[in-house]
């Protein structure tokens, strides 16, 4: 009974503590925040990874024209482009890129730049009048202009591929162009200006569809992408970046919050309260389980706000809810246990400030190496035995599983490790305070 | 007073390492009584009281808190005691109220009685009407009362008191002293520390004089002041050195101890008005001129002096 009139005593002290609340759940679910932000959505495994919808701002002023020109791209009523820059416009405005960005039209350049600098848009995509008579122009150059709010990055460096892809195309044409050009002339035979057009009016005809189709899977690509296979953990790794961030985060200040727990052992004897404790009829060992149990109870506590938040919030599936659960309380207990062995090493609140940072952060990195290497396809060997070096790492590596759709029966082998540190942590950590305090 | 003992300790020692702190103390308090155990800073009355309480353990020796072995049945006699430790030792940022709810529970009270003694403790310690403010905000007296009220909630028969007017204004000093009597007056055995010489010589039924680890003397006012018989005091400032003079008095008729601290002289002589006049011819001898004197009276402070050369407050 006094071991519970403790533990709430100092959960009681640990609540009322701002710096305590902000470490425990402040921090954590505001990194998740900043980073759910940068990468533009939540942890939704659903939804994907979800890009950033960026305002656009389109002026074509192109003036020139396809009519006139022989072949297809004049003639076939099924292309409905009058020009590059209309086509350009057909592209971005098509149906599949309307989730990366939002296009309005205006006709003057100067109102298009204008927006931008009042961050009334994030880009302003400016077609000079002259792009189809350059494209045309066997010799002509022309640049499309690309105006951003210097303010933003990733959205605007998306919509510049975008328009680069889309350029590419037609640049490869007029290279195809020069190119053939070039051959001819070497062969001794001359071409006129129609047969020149035709050859140009065949490679848009093939462009055009593709244009539009952008944003969407074409059918028949010409070029296709293959990747190396990769191994069976790297092709798991289907978690949201933002649900594994949350999960790291998680475990770093859970491990951070049972260091700094047990740490109330140190503060209560410089503050004379622990010698005053033991001079009341309470048995040390009471005392001592008492300080553990607040540290766990704790971080219970801030465990399941943390999870709980990070579904309802950041949209995190954290998997099958009983894998979870025990997966929780083993870290819960490897954590307190961490923070007790630690604190038994310590002399003074000082000196465990400067080591209880210093101890979390190393291990805490140590085992979330992988969550740090989630995109490297085949993470080298050594990167797995280092992260298992530490308790966070066996914890990341079970909620990793269980995001990925693993059961009790994939994650039983990481609880029970975190069940032997935290019997093998306690045992040390309680057999040195003992020695200190009898 | 009854004739029971509440505290006694046997031949207690305790080292840390190389340094003794206590060695072989002897002390027997009876029921009822307020014991003082006088001393400079450093004589070891905290390391006694540590023992006593059972937060040290020591070398050798044992000690009884009414008739409970302190190292064979420490929670019995753990729980016989109220202990006032010299360093406020309370939550800052816990209120009044729940620092003696926390503390209560700790000795073991439940319930109803237990917000009863709350109540009740709040109101002598006069914190009643801000118990629900947090301790950090208190004033160092307010803390110094918190700090002695917890000691009382389980209503102890034997209370230690470890220097509680360490460092408190004279107004806060007098309250402490006066809820010392109190609850002598209802009954509890007090055993309580001090370097203070007018506090044990105002609170104390016995008083035992501690120096370097060991008791000197101990016994009531009165027998302690018989040690030095009918010496009086004196203390001296001169307008020069003091080597000269001490040697030159030192062998003056009726000069029975002669310390310097902090440029005054403190002499035991035998009859001042006899050898006051000696004094300052022979200061004169010299070249040195008395600028003050000052004769008292026998009292603790004259007996430390006389048993260890040297003034209690050095």
């Amino acid at each position: 009974m006094k071991s519970i009139d403790i533990a709430l005593k100092d959960m009681l002290q640990s609540f009322r503590s701002l710096f305590a609340v902000m470490f425990m759940f402040v921090i954590p679910i505001l990194m998740t925040g900043m980073f759910s932000l940068m990468f533009g959505g939540s942890g939704n495994d659903e939804e994907g990874f979800v890009l950033p919808t960026t305002k656009v701002i389109l002026v074509n002023q192109d003036e020139g024209s396809f009519a006139g020109m022989p072949g297809e791209v004049s003639q076939n009523p099924e292309y409905d482009a009058s020009s590059i820059g209309q086509l350009l416009t057909m592209a971005l405005t098509s149906e599949g890129l309307t989730g990366i960005m939002d296009v309005s039209m205006m006709d003057s350049s100067a109102d298009a730049r204008f927006a931008v600098d009042n961050q009334e848009a994030g880009v302003a995509i400016i077609i000079p009048k002259n792009l189809t008579t350059s494209f045309l122009a066997p010799l002509g150059t022309v640049a499309v202009e690309v105006y951003q709010d210097p303010t933003l990055s990733i959205g605007p460096a998306i919509i510049k591929g975008i328009v680069s892809q889309l350029l590419d195309n037609f640049s490869a044409s007029k290279i195809t162009l020069a190119v053939t050009l070039e051959q001819i002339e070497n062969s001794g035979q001359m071409i006129d200006e129609a047969q020149i057009q035709a050859v140009v009016a065949q490679y848009l005809a093939t462009i055009q569809p593709e244009g539009q189709s952008q944003g969407s899977e074409s059918a028949n690509p010409y070029l296709d992408i293959r990747a190396p296979k990769t191994d069976q953990n790297s092709s798991d790794q289907t978690i949201n970046p933002v649900a594994m961030i949350m999960a790291g985060m998680s475990i770093f200040y859970v491990y951070l919050t049972g260091a700094s727990g047990t740490q109330t052992i140190l503060k209560e004897e410089e503050d004379g309260t622990l010698p005053r404790l033991f001079s009341t009829p309470t048995p040390t060992a009471t005392i001592l389980r008492g300080k553990f149990l607040s540290v766990t109870l704790t971080i219970i506590v801030q465990i399941t706000v943390l999870l709980v938040f990070g579904e309802l919030v950041f949209k995190i599936h954290w998997g099958d809810l009983l894998s979870v659960a025990l997966l929780s309380i083993a870290i819960t207990l490897s954590s307190a246990a961490f923070g007790i062995f630690l604190v038994s090493f310590m002399k003074s609140t000082r000196q465990a400030g400067i080591m209880i940072g210093g101890v979390v952060t190393i291990l805490g990195m140590a085992g979330m190496m992988p969550i740090f290497t989630l995109g490297m396809p085949n993470p080298p060997a050594f990167i797995s035995i280092i992260s298992h070096l530490a308790p966070q790492g066996w914890a990341a590596e079970g909620l990793q599983v269980t995001m990925s759709g693993g059961v009790l029966s994939d994650v039983w082998t990481n609880i029970l490790a975190l069940l032997v540190w935290a019997v093998a942590l306690f045992g040390i950590g309680v057999y040195r305070v003992n020695k200190r305090y009898k | 007073m009854s004739n029971r003992i509440a505290i006694q300790t046997n031949n207690l020692h305790k080292d840390f390492g190389e340094v003794y702190a206590v060695r072989g103390v002897n002390i027997e308090i009876q029921s009822g009584e307020i014991f003082s155990l006088l001393g400079p800073n450093g004589a070891g009355k905290t390391t006694v009281i540590s023992m006593i309480s059972g937060l040290l353990k020591p070398n050798q020796g044992d000690a009884t808190i009414l008739g409970h072995s302190i190292t064979h049945e420490p929670l019995a006699a753990k729980a016989a005691l109220g202990v006032v430790p010299q360093e406020i030792a309370i939550y800052e940022d816990l209120s009044a109220r729940e620092n003696l709810m926390f503390w209560g529970k700790m000795y073991g009270l439940r319930g109803a009685h237990l917000k009863q003694r709350v109540a009740e403790i709040l109101e002598t310690i006069g914190l009643a009407d801000r118990q629900k403010g947090r301790v950090e905000k208190f004033s160092g007296g307010m803390k110094r009362r918190l700090n002695i009220g917890i000691a009382l909630l389980h209503e102890p028969e034997v209370v230690i008191m470890d220097e509680p007017t360490v460092g408190i204004d004279p107004q806060s000093r007098r309250k402490i002293l006066d809820s010392v009597m109190e609850l002598n007056k209802q009954g509890m055995t007090v055993f309580y520390t001090t370097h203070y010489m007018e506090e044990a010589q105002e609170l104390s039924d016995h008083i035992a004089i501690m120096d370097h680890g060991e008791i000197i003397a101990s016994g009531t006012h009165a027998e302690l002041v018989k040690i030095v018989g009918e010496l009086d005091r004196i203390e001296l400032n001169i307008n020069t050195e003091s080597d000269r003079v001490m040697e030159t008095w030192k062998n003056t008729p009726g000069v029975e101890k002669i310390t310097a601290e902090n440029g005054q002289l403190h002499l035991l002589v035998n009859d001042s008005n006899l050898v006051l006049p000696q004094l300052f011819e022979k200061a004169a001898q010299v070249g040195s001129r008395i600028t003050s004197v000052e004769i008292q009276e026998p009292n603790l402070e004259t007996v430390f002096l006389h048993l260890t050369g040297r003034a209690l407050r050095d």
